[in-house]
């Protein structure tokens, strides 16, 4: 057993939330990680997956299993929550709910939501813009094989 | 030699009480107790108590994460069983010459929580002579 860097993880959480139509319908402009990227028009409604930590729990030789953890968050830029609310429920559906899909190197033990997150943010440039923030920290736990 | 870490150590075991042992898949952890009895022999006219020393019980115990590949057959197969497994403890497997091994009556216990892994856990005790290897002069 070896898993990997663990870059397949990051990429299947991100896949998996990308692939979730009733998620995109809400987030129509994409799924990313640590940062949505620059472009014109400017991206308003989409999810942000941040890894956080990692943790190997050794084994005799390799680890037994491996444990990320993740803050995914929707963000729209609207004055009311309904939406951003809509789409957290969707990522604990898929990330949840689901058994983590495409983990090449991998197997999904369990994924836990460890916080809820939901949020205001003023947005830095312009005063007068909102940001509703809504998701959770996921804990993923996964065997290397 | 060095001082060495226990991430290299494994357990070896042949279910048959054999010599053909197989790297236990998923453990990680073991421990090995030599203790010793102690008898009372304190008597009239001694002035402090007196024991002599029996033998060292080689017991211990053994933990590892189920994988239901590999645990049920490699372990509780032996668990459920009544032959006494060959078990060889091996420290570090970078210097695999030394090692424990004898005959153990192993028996097991399984932890399921909602917050973690499934894990596994065994002990054992001897049901034969065990070795140190390399053997030293007492």
């Amino acid at each position: 057993m070896s898993g990997g860097s663990g870059a397949a993880v990051d990429a299947a959480v991100v896949a998996a939330l990308a692939g979730d139509v009733a998620l995109t319908a809400l987030v129509p402009d994409g799924v990313f990680l640590d940062v949505a990227p620059a472009a014109k028009p400017s991206k308003t409604r989409f999810v942000i997956v941040q890894y956080q930590t990692h943790e190997d729990e050794e084994g005799f030789q390799s680890p037994l299993y491996e444990v990320f953890r993740y803050r995914v968050t929707a963000r729209v830029l609207a004055s009311s929550g309904v939406d951003v609310n809509a789409a957290a429920d969707r990522i604990q559906h898929v990330l949840y709910v689901d058994p983590l899909a495409g983990l090449a190197g991998y197997t999904h033990m369990a994924t836990l939501r460890l916080e809820r997150i939901k949020t205001t943010e003023v947005d830095a440039i312009d005063n007068d813009i909102r940001w509703q923030v809504a998701g959770g920290d996921y804990e993923i736990s996964v065997s290397p094989h | 030699m060095a001082r060495i870490h226990g991430k290299k150590g494994d357990v070896l075991l042949d279910p048959t009480g054999g010599a053909t042992g197989v790297s236990l898949a998923s453990c990680d952890g073991w421990e090995l107790n030599l203790e010793k009895d102690r008898v009372d022999v304190t008597c009239f006219q001694d002035e402090n108590k007196q024991s002599v020393l029996g033998l060292p019980s080689y017991s211990g115990s053994m933990s590892g994460a189920w994988d239901s590949a590999t645990t049920p057959e490699q372990l509780f197969a032996v668990i459920f069983g009544d032959v006494p497994a060959m078990i060889t403890l091996i420290p570090n497997t970078l210097e695999e010459t030394f090692l424990f091994k004898g005959l153990g009556n192993l028996d097991g216990a399984l932890s399921v929580s909602a917050k973690g892994a499934v894990t596994w856990s065994s002990k054992f005790d001897a049901a034969g002579p065990w070795t140190m290897e390399p053997a030293i002069l007492p």
